[in-house]
């Protein structure tokens, strides 16, 4: 890094721990009742301690299991499917309207639904995850699909390559950079969709956590928490970042 | 007289319905084998679409296209076509080393003899030692010569190029004729090559297609009497190389 | 003819749906045939809880929409104009950017209890993040020969911003505003089926747990034609506006 990009990145670890002080002082100074707002003190102590039970792991580890299944099963379908309607314009045509539909329809609106059609438990948070996760990756698989380049079309008729080469060589690795943006937006749709199940179902959860933490006043409990699910929500898009960096490292200094 | 290896037969093409556009009228033209035949017209002229004619990729309205006494109805590996938009006609995900090998691949070459055959072809290119590098990182000029590396990975019969330096700069088009005129010597391949400088036609051509332009037609063929090795000093100030340029410019408008 | 094609899906969908029911092969009671959902949509028309409910909806994704992108647009021209205080910030805004806005939604309620105050929070919250990105972005791309002509002619740094930056920045800005917008409905809606008792998200919860599921389908079915509606007409909107100029300031 150079000399002002380190002095900047200090700076701003400077700032930031310089807000959190700022914080701190807000909530000593009682202008806002501590039972809405803990100082980080609290906040961050009570993180601590719920780090030692087994309780929060067991909470946290249902909220990401049930997030990693529903990705993951929504990942494989959307590619599968995408890449299918991607290839051929005839079925798009009949698709793609209701697709434009389904797109701006808030996935938590589906819950009812689901919960008439499956019930109040697992299979449901799981089959709604997957259901709000498959959008994104469907509708990024299709626009990656879509725009192969048509001169890799003619080089592929040129060398005589089978069908099935030309998805494997061709398309999809060109679809790649378009799958991951969609597998992104997924992600952040399967936290979301994870925190809502686990507030409205009642199950054992992080999203329960808070939702609790809200009712009983314990504002602690409650920043807390929600502290958790942004370090999820880091992490968790920190590390398809570094795998997708990886896959596409082809791309060299071209902007993402 | 030998069988020429190429050959089109009163070749017509038109577009559209009504009107309908002829691009190409009555073009016959014949390629033996181990010519270096260069067409050569005005931007618009047709050209390109005949070089596509020939490779397959388009199937003339009128006449018949030819190869080794077999008409030509679909692209054919052994009719390798390099294009104008190399970074189009490239994969941008494999390497250097990854492009030659996907023709390779395509002829189902095992994978263990590969490597070598790759690598021998990108010393003839003079490529070696950017084998593992991506595309991105590659000069105009050098992906260029990568296309052309992995055309020669076809085991071709005949080199199609479609104006393959047009989009590049004055010097490294000089370099890289000179480079396909020894290839096209060493190895005896048989080359049409399509280009919208007269000079270049000539430099390069054992004979000269010039086309004439709105509806393409041929011109004038001459043969081009130049000792080889060409070299791009002396044969650019022979006698008989302006003589014949002289003869062809007044075919194409000004400007060429 | 595309418009004819695109129905073809949802008509064979209904008409399969409304066998099924018919014949039996679905339990009446989890799900209900279209005809019936007519008549419930009538119904909940005739009673004024979709029009009541809609407003309640609107109201709130609007209100909260404008909240967030007023803040975010002006934190995207402060950190678009100051590369300083925009590394500064860099690592606030990181952290805080991937907290779930849904997250949120229990420390609302702490804090303003029902209503609507607590859902326009969260929905501002929601929408502040992508209009900072987009504008922080949009006047980082602004053509820097503007920038340098409007400081030529002397101009204030608000005139600046009002005459020159905003004005450039619009066409990228429009588009995250329609982003927003979307985001609004899908968070406003997802507050109030978690937590808020008005608007669609709450009529939608109501009917489910009143085993209403005709009622219930036509709020879902509602929502979703409000989405695509509010989507069509932004994209309308913003290709009759920006269409023609492109990225009329950018820098090339």
């Amino acid at each position: 890094m150079t000399r002002t990009a380190t002095l900047q990145a200090l700076g701003s670890v400077a700032v930031a721990l310089a807000l959190i002080a700022l914080w701190q002082l807000a909530a000593n100074a009682g202008l806002i009742s501590p039972v809405f707002f803990p100082g980080p003190d609290r906040s961050f102590g009570t993180l601590w301690e719920q780090l030692h039970e087994a309780d929060f792991w067991l909470a946290c580890g249902e909220t990401l299991r049930r997030m990693a299944l529903g990705f993951l099963s929504a990942a494989i379908a959307g590619v599968v499917l995408g890449s299918v309607l991607g290839l051929s314009e005839r079925l798009r045509s009949y698709v793609e309207p209701t697709l434009e539909f389904v797109r701006p329809l808030p996935a938590s609106a589906v819950i009812p639904l689901f919960v008439l059609l499956i019930g109040l438990n697992e299979r449901m948070i799981v089959a709604v995850i997957a259901f709000a996760s498959l959008w994104p990756v469907l509708l990024g698989t299709v626009h990656g699909f879509k725009t192969v380049e048509p001169r890799l079309g003619e080089v592929a008729r040129m060398l005589h390559l089978s069908p099935l080469a030309f998805v494997l060589k061709m398309a999809l690795p060109n679809a790649m950079p378009d799958i991951f943006a969609g597998l992104r937006l997924a992600l952040t749709v399967s936290l979301i969709l994870a925190v809502v199940t686990e507030m409205l179902s009642g199950m054992e959860g992080l999203g329960h956590n808070i939702i609790m933490a809200a009712r009983s006043f314990r504002s602690a409990d409650l920043y807390a928490g929600i502290i958790v699910l942004g370090a999820i929500g880091f992490a968790t898009n920190l590390a398809l970042e570094r795998i997708e960096r990886h896959v596409l490292r082809w791309r060299g200094t071209e902007p993402g | 007289m030998t069988t020429p290896l190429l050959a089109g037969d009163h070749l017509g093409y038109q577009v559209g319905d009504a009107p309908q556009l002829t691009i190409l009228r009555d073009i016959s033209l014949t390629v033996r084998e181990r010519e270096f035949v260069c067409i050569v017209g005005a931007s618009g002229c047709g050209k390109t679409t005949l070089l596509h004619l020939l490779g397959g990729l388009l199937r003339p309205t009128e006449g018949s296209v030819t190869f080794r006494g077999e008409a030509v109805t679909d692209p054919d590996p052994a009719l390798a076509i390099v294009f104008q938009d190399y970074g189009k006609a490239l994969l941008p995900w494999r390497t250097v080393a990854g492009n030659v090998a996907l023709a390779l691949e395509a002829r189902g070459v095992a994978r263990a003899a590969r490597r070598d055959i790759v690598m021998e072809l990108l010393a003839q290119v003079g490529l070696a030692d950017r084998a593992d590098a991506f595309p991105v990182a590659l000069s105009g000029g050098m992906q260029q010569r990568l296309q052309i590396a992995r055309c020669l990975a076809q085991k071709p019969q005949v080199l199609l190029m479609d104006e393959p330096f047009g989009a590049l700069d004055a010097m490294t088009r000089q370099t890289l004729q000179d480079e396909v005129a020894r290839l096209a010597a060493e190895s005896g391949m048989t080359v049409v090559f399509v280009t919208h400088d007269l000079e270049e036609a000539i430099y390069l051509g054992d004979r000269v297609i010039a086309m004439e332009s709105r509806p393409g037609r041929i011109g004038e063929v001459v043969d081009v009497d130049l000792p080889r090795p060409r070299n791009q000093l002396t044969t650019r100030e022979d006698a008989t190389f302006l003589a014949l340029r002289h003869r062809l410019f007044t075919l194409l408008p000004a400007g060429h | 003819m595309r418009a004819l094609k695109g129905l073809v899906l949802p008509v064979v969908l209904v008409a399969l749906w409304e066998l099924a029911a018919r014949s039996g092969f679905i339990v009446a009671e989890s799900l209900s045939y279209p005809g019936a959902i007519a008549r419930a949509a009538l119904g909940a028309l005739a009673d004024g809880t979709l029009i009541q409910a809609t407003k309640e909806t609107f109201g709130a994704a609007l209100a909260g929409m404008a909240l967030g992108a007023a803040l975010g647009i002006a934190c995207g021209v402060a950190f678009g104009l100051w590369r300083l205080l925009a590394a500064l910030m860099r690592l606030s805004t990181e952290a805080l950017r991937p907290i779930p806005s849904v997250a949120l939604i229990p420390l609302a309620l702490l804090i303003y209890g029902f209503g609507y105050r607590m859902e326009i929070a969260v929905v501002a919250f929601a929408c502040f993040w992508p209009l900072l990105i987009i504008t922080e972005s949009a006047v980082r791309g602004i053509e820097p020969r503007l920038i340098e002509v409007s400081r030529a002619l002397g101009l204030s740094l608000a005139a600046r911003i009002f005459k020159i930056v905003l004005p450039a920045a619009l066409p990228r800005v429009f588009v995250g505003l329609r982003l927003a917008a979307a985001v609004a409905l899908v968070v406003a809606v997802t507050v109030e089926i978690t937590a808020n008792p008005i608007g669609l998200g709450y009529a939608l919860i109501v009917a489910q747990e009143s085993m209403k599921p005709n009622r219930m389908l036509v709020f879902l079915l509602w929502i979703g034609l409000l989405g695509w509606l509010v989507n069509v007409v932004l994209l309308r909107a913003q290709q009759r506006w920006f269409g023609r100029m492109g990225s009329w300031a950018e820098r090339r």
